[in-house]
């Protein structure tokens, strides 16, 4: 039960984002430890977090594990409550015993210094006391960036590992009750991680534990995620973001595009029969109420059995429920479209084309033949479909003034065959990510993109043109690949001024001007960072893809040259098969 | 088959707004395993239908949805217990009543009751001008709208042994509750206000 009094939860924007009138939300009396998994988002955005949807259930059917949800308050409901509660218990995340954080985006670095501003704890992790900060996701791969403000950093696939010590310290801790040497339960967790198997897998901060004890690089964590498909749901009683049922139906893709951090990250690629994906379908429905189900994946033209679970989804989907697709090429979708399936929910026609031209699309590995989109495209518009939504990058290295004037060519020969209304074009600027075959590129820096923008605004005037903010770029660009020394500047900075608030609201071009100034001082910094000229991160983390081959794959990008889809045939990519296989077997 | 549902909303739920409430009576109804009955079109909806929308984060006791059914097998009890055992904390459903066509919504529901709780020091006050509060109250709801067309909307105070008893006939609107509640607020403080009945067919003065 909630510990706020009704009047002030009337007074907040919107009260259900603090209390658990939810389904399926677990509230249990008696526990050993407190566990917190903390967006730095705000609720909308964090209940559509899939990663969490596996923890949370994964968690609480432990004995002994509490474990509860909390989001990032907006600024005028901080200002109220005071501090970050969790949603399960009312209680204050500080009182937690392990904060498990994820990373998503770069971006989510200044969350969690807001966060732990506004809960009250120590940015430092040898002066904090109270919950040990675990960070994990796709943007905590630079250590740099992670181990500034968290005890330990997760790499890879926590699913089985984290369950493990959690079990491990309830054991601990129902030891420690009965008068043992231990401080605190932080000091147990630490202790659980400096030991096999966590010890391969986490990232120890170093004020903890010298680097010499730990035996780096650490690997990447790998399960057979088939296991841990979830089917009990959190389910929100207000609209969120992403308010459907998610089944992935895979993880990773092989498609090796050379910008794209998720591409290496998640590999290898692992499917979810569809006889499976059906029964998950069923029972998360009966358990959750949803109207619709999304198929996750990072590239579902590339299931390879989606014909066949498409004929699954029609015939045994209950009425009034509809499946969606969230990442489908046009080329699957028209031919899925002849199939003529009338439960799956006609969404947009969105196709990632990346560059304008095809010079720039071989550098960066995207296999798109735009002269077989257009019949395509034809043919939608032809169904009944509205518009199209076509995204580009701008910045992408060997970029020329060439491309751009290609890109803006194809935009008008689409809205000459489509109409200005019906076409709509997304911008957004390229970052360097580490584990990237482009993890040594230059970021063209701001300048470079507002005038790319201004020219495309220019010559694409009356189109839907849309772009993310080049500052935010800039800013993703700057965390991706940071250092220490400029990592720990930065979380000062963001932890002394609640940056979040700015960088998500109003207060964006006030907050980008006081971060430029500060920035003054480190400029070398920044320009080596812009530059690619440090890598540091493979000295720390094993994703299982090799440097040399991201070195290959760097030097086929400036010949032009396309990879193949590795599921053709092995690229050698790195060891990431092999450990996977290890553990199947 | 048609349903009218009574239910309440207490406790922490009265915070879910009617909007949410749409939301929350969907997924209930579907992982109660009812068979609705869905709208026609791309993206077909539960068919629903609502008694007038309460005010935000007041507490309702007996309101009413109304919703078809495809089956006309299932048990009215059996349709309870199942509604009651997937619903979301807070949110009880306590009655169901069955019509093979679709009742309009004003032949169910004849008023809106609420009842404001007062604070003790107020008491004395009001309980001696019932007559002229209401006398009052329908003085200024026609100044305010400032033009003869419009005829002042019925309404009917009463004072009870712990609150005012406010009967909104026919005129449900979230406009003519904020009207009440300003009206008063102005010379009363109150502890809570909940909307008591929506369904309730009034003979005068016999729902106490």
């Amino acid at each position: 039960m909630a510990k706020f009094d009704f009047d002030t939860l009337k007074s907040l924007e919107n009260p259900l984002y603090h209390i658990p009138i939810e389904w399926g939300v677990s509230c249990k009396e008696n526990c050993n430890v407190r566990v917190t998994l903390l967006y730095c988002g705000d609720y909308p955005v964090g209940m559509s977090y899939h990663g969490f949807k596996i923890f949370y259930p994964l968690f609480d059917s432990i004995d002994g594990v509490c474990v509860s949800r909390a989001y990032l308050p907006s600024f005028n409901d901080y200002k109220i409550l005071k501090n970050i509660y969790d949603l399960e218990y009312s209680r204050a995340i500080k009182d937690s015993d392990l904060l498990v954080v994820t990373y998503q985006t770069e971006l989510n670095f200044i969350g969690l210094a807001t966060a732990l501003k506004l809960a009250g704890l120590e940015l430092q992790v040898e002066k904090r006391e109270g919950p040990l900060v675990l960070v994990g996701g796709p943007a905590s791969v630079n250590p740099a960036l992670s181990l500034v403000m968290a005890d330990a950093v997760f790499v890879g696939e926590g699913e089985k590992l984290l369950a493990m010590l959690l079990e491990e310290a309830v054991e601990k801790v129902q030891r420690f009750t009965k008068g043992s040497v231990y401080k605190d339960k932080r000091e147990i967790f630490l202790e659980l991680l400096e030991k096999e198997p966590y010890c391969h897998h986490v990232l120890i901060n170093p004020k903890h534990k010298s680097f010499a004890a730990q035996n780096l690089p650490v690997r990447k964590a790998l399960v057979d995620y088939t296991e841990y498909v979830p089917t009990q749901f959190v389910v929100p009683s207000c609209q969120v973001v992403q308010d459907r049922l998610t089944v992935e139906i895979n993880r990773a893709c092989t498609r090796g595009c050379r910008f794209c951090l998720a591409s290496f990250y998640y590999r290898p690629y692992r499917a979810l029969e569809p006889e499976r994906v059906i029964e998950v379908v069923k029972k998360g429905i009966a358990n959750t109420g949803y109207e619709e189900v999304g198929l996750l994946s990072l590239s579902a033209s590339d299931y390879p059995w989606i014909e066949e679970l498409i004929n699954l989804l029609e015939k045994e989907l209950p009425e009034g429920t509809k499946y969606s697709f969230p990442s489908l090429r046009v080329d699957t979708l028209y031919r899925i479209a002849k199939m003529k399936p009338e439960k799956m929910k006609k969404g947009g026609l969105t196709v990632a084309v990346e560059a304008g031209s095809e010079r720039l699309r071989r550098v960066v590995n995207k296999m798109i033949n735009l002269d077989d989109l257009m019949p395509q495209l034809e043919y939608f518009f032809k169904a009944g479909w509205k518009h199209v939504k076509l995204y580009f990058m701008i910045g992408l290295p060997t970029e020329t003034e060439d491309d751009i004037g290609e890109l803006i060519s194809y935009v008008n020969e689409l809205v000459q065959r489509f109409g200005k209304k019906n076409v709509i074009v997304n911008i957004s600027t390229f970052v360097p990510k580490p584990f990237t075959p482009f993890e040594k590129e230059k970021f063209y820096g701001i300048e470079y993109a507002i005038d790319t923008l201004r020219r495309l605004k220019r010559e694409l005037r009356g189109i839907s043109l849309r772009w993310s903010d080049p500052t935010l770029s800039a800013l993703e660009a700057l965390l991706s690949r940071v250092d220490f020394d400029l990592a720990s500047a930065l979380a000062e900075f963001f932890y002394s001024r609640g940056s979040y608030y700015a960088f998500e609201g109003k207060g964006i071009r006030r907050e980008s001007f006081a971060l430029e100034e500060f920035l003054v001082s480190y400029s070398a910094d920044v320009e080596k960072i812009f530059n690619g000229s440090k890598s540091h991160w493979h000295d720390f983390i094993n994703l299982g893809v090799s440097p040399a081959f991201l070195e290959k794959e760097r030097q086929k990008a400036y010949s032009g040259e396309y990879t193949i889809d590795c599921r053709e045939r092995c690229l050698g990519c790195g060891p990431i098969c092999g450990w996977y296989s290890s553990i199947k077997k | 088959m048609w349903l009218v549902l009574k239910y309440k909303k207490v406790g922490l739920a009265a915070l879910l707004s009617q909007n949410d409430m749409q939301l929350v009576f969907t997924r209930t109804f579907r992982r109660a395993g009812l068979p609705v009955v869905y709208s026609d079109g791309f993206a077909g909806r539960v068919k629903m239908a609502f008694s007038p929308a309460p005010p935000y984060a007041v507490e309702v006791l007996n309101d009413a949805v109304f919703v078809e059914l495809n089956d006309d097998l299932i048990k009215e009890r059996e349709i309870l217990e199942r509604l009651n055992r997937f619903s979301i904390p807070g949110v009880v459903f306590t009655d169901v009543a069955t019509y093979s066509k679709k009742p309009k919504v004003g032949d169910v529901i004849k008023c809106v009751v609420y009842k404001f709780y007062f604070v003790a020091e107020g008491r004395a006050d009001i309980n001696s001008n019932v007559l002229a509060l209401n006398l009052d109250y329908s003085k200024r709801i026609f100044l305010k709208r400032g033009y003869w067309k419009m005829r002042p909307k019925r309404c009917e105070l009463r004072v009870m042994k712990d609150g005012v008893l406010v009967y909104l006939w026919k005129s449900f609107s979230m406009p003519s509750y904020r009207e009440v509640r300003d009206f008063l607020e102005s010379f009363l403080k109150f502890e809570k206000v909940v909307r008591i009945a929506t369904l309730v067919e009034l003979e005068d003065g016999s729902l106490i």
